[in-house]
């Protein structure tokens, strides 16, 4: 059953991402403030955002299924205007017909 | 700072004024009786048709058919003869708690499945077959599924046992009793509906246990009054005198005597028509019909450009309606007026899905339960069922108003609190 609760897993990687370009800046500020050499800084922070995403992404996912803290009853955000489907009908119909409301088509 | 004030809603599915009245007298209902003495009591008209689906379309809502574009349990598909079950997505107007402040609680509410989002908790009422779309928020579902709630009582039942049906009815009013309670305390909520169909359904099967003393199921039927009552007791004593409690139905009962097919009626008098070498049924309605029906006693003429095989000319209309309204006044069966009333769209109905209203309604005599039925082969036939709906003796109470005159004869829950609200303004 699909659980409206949990957060996509796109939008889990793609938060990954934007977090670890800005991440990957600071990294790399850093490594050249101690360094003052420009070809390690950037390899430093391109290695670090890579294997980062990966480790956040994969925090993400292992966090979604905790619910402490997670907001629900009574004003879940649930996509529940759903519509009747033709193989409801029937079961309508005749719960309508068992009470009189409705008689033959 | 003072609390606001809060909107209690009960609903008693089908229940008519004099059995209330009666009960209150008897010491069935010691609680309404009370409520009776404290404030407004008064019989009120329902809406036309007199079904579920559209009085309570129409009291939650504030508006008529023709607004909020349900006129029935069934309706057809544009520009076709296949049936169509209108609901609540196609609800066009707004309900009370999508335009009341505060969180609402709403509970078996007839003609609300599929639930939408609300700000707040629903629980549809009939006709709901899946609980995954009768409850918002589906966070509910399981501390529903441990109160062993039941959409609605098995009304198959009754046609192959009664104590069973009447055991499922008490399990399913238990059970929402049970979600009544839960709710009450867990949410903050500011208007409260609930409603009891049980009522409705026993009538429906067991108007005869109600009128005779001596029934087997007499002390059963008024057994299930006295437990309501004990409820509208419970809420009663929790509620503060500034809150406003409403306690109503949508249309109220009467003995069924007979059933009386509307379709036999017109096919027997040339209206009507069929494929020849097919099935009798709506959807193969052919040329030459002049008018059909849809349940209970909803009548379109067969507009040619409205319907697949459409006869009837825009001209042609004033007349017909004249034909249908002299055959219809006139029906009798064995010698009794079969038709109380007859209504064209344009007396009931304003708004724009006037459109999709029936040509004409009738609304039947006393015990005269109208059907469509479009494979009936005679006028008329003892019915199955003991009790019908009627149109003219719904009942209202109100807690707290004194003066019965201001309050409408076919009030909504918008007009009630207006009046409420009014009337506190003046004290």
């Amino acid at each position: 059953m699909k659980d409206y609760n949990k957060e996509a897993h796109l939008r889990s990687i793609l938060k990954a991402v934007s977090y670890r370009f800005l991440a990957a800046i600071a990294t790399g500020s850093i490594a050249y403030a101690f360094t003052r050499r420009l070809s390690i800084s950037l390899g430093i922070a391109s290695v670090e955002a890579v294997a980062k995403i990966i480790c956040y992404y994969i925090h993400e996912r292992f966090w979604s299924f905790i619910k402490f803290g997670q907001k629900k009853h009574p004003l879940s955000s649930l996509p529940v205007n759903r519509p009747i489907e033709e193989k409801d009908m029937e079961e309508i119909k005749k719960k309508l017909k068992e009470l009189g409301y409705l008689s033959e088509e | 700072m003072a609390k606001e004030a809060k909107t209690i809603i009960i609903g008693m599915d089908g229940v008519p004024s004099g059995m209330i009245e009666g009960f209150a007298a008897a010491g069935v209902m010691p609680n309404i009786s009370k409520l009776i003495s404290q404030g407004v009591f008064k019989q009120i008209r329902s809406s036309i048709p007199e079904v579920s689906s559209v009085a309570w379309s129409s009291m939650i809502t504030g508006e008529n058919p023709g607004a909020h574009g349900i006129f029935g349990f069934m309706d057809l598909f544009s520009e076709s003869y296949k049936m169509r079950f209108p609901n609540f997505n196609d609800l066009k107007a707004p309900p009370f708690w999508d335009q009341w402040e505060g969180k609402c609680v709403v509970v078996n509410v007839p003609s609300t499945y599929p639930v939408r989002e609300m700000n707040g908790v629903i629980i549809s009422g009939f006709v709901s077959i899946d609980f995954e779309k009768s409850v918002y928020p589906k966070s509910l579902i399981p501390q529903l599924k441990n109160f062993d709630y039941r959409l609605d009582v098995d009304s198959q039942k009754a046609h192959s046992s009664m104590e069973l049906f009447l055991a499922d009815l008490d399990k399913t009013l238990e059970a929402r009793i049970k979600a009544f309670r839960y709710l009450w305390k867990e949410v903050e909520w500011q208007s409260f509906m609930f409603v009891f169909t049980g009522t409705d359904r026993l009538m429906h099967f067991l108007w005869d246990a109600y009128e005779d003393k001596g029934h087997k199921w007499h002390n059963y039927f008024v057994e299930h009054f006295r437990k309501i009552d004990e409820v509208i007791g419970e809420i009663s004593g929790r509620i503060g005198d500034s809150d406003l409690l409403i306690i109503h139905s949508d249309h109220g009962f009467e003995r069924l005597d007979k059933d009386v097919y509307i379709s036999y009626v017109l096919s027997e008098n040339g209206f009507l028509q069929f494929k020849k070498g097919q099935e009798v049924a709506l959807n193969n309605i052919c040329y030459g019909t002049k008018a059909f029906v849809l349940d209970p006693a909803r009548i379109y003429l067969n507009f040619e450009g409205k319907y697949p095989c459409g006869t009837v000319k825009d001209g042609e209309g004033e007349e017909l309606l004249c034909q249908l309204e002299e055959l219809f006044g006139s029906l009798k069966v064995e010698g009794k007026r079969v038709i109380r009333d007859i209504y064209r769209k344009g007396q009931l109905y304003s708004g724009p899905y006037l459109v999709n209203a029936p040509d004409l309604v009738l609304v039947g005599a006393e015990g005269f339960n109208l059907r469509a039925n479009v494979k009936a082969d005679k006028l008329a036939d003892k019915a199955i069922f003991t009790g019908k709906h009627t149109q003219d003796s719904a009942f209202l109470a109100i807690r707290g108003l004194s003066d019965e005159g201001i309050v409408p004869e076919v009030p909504t829950v918008m007009d009630i609190k207006g009046i409420a609200e009014k009337n506190k303004g003046r004290t």
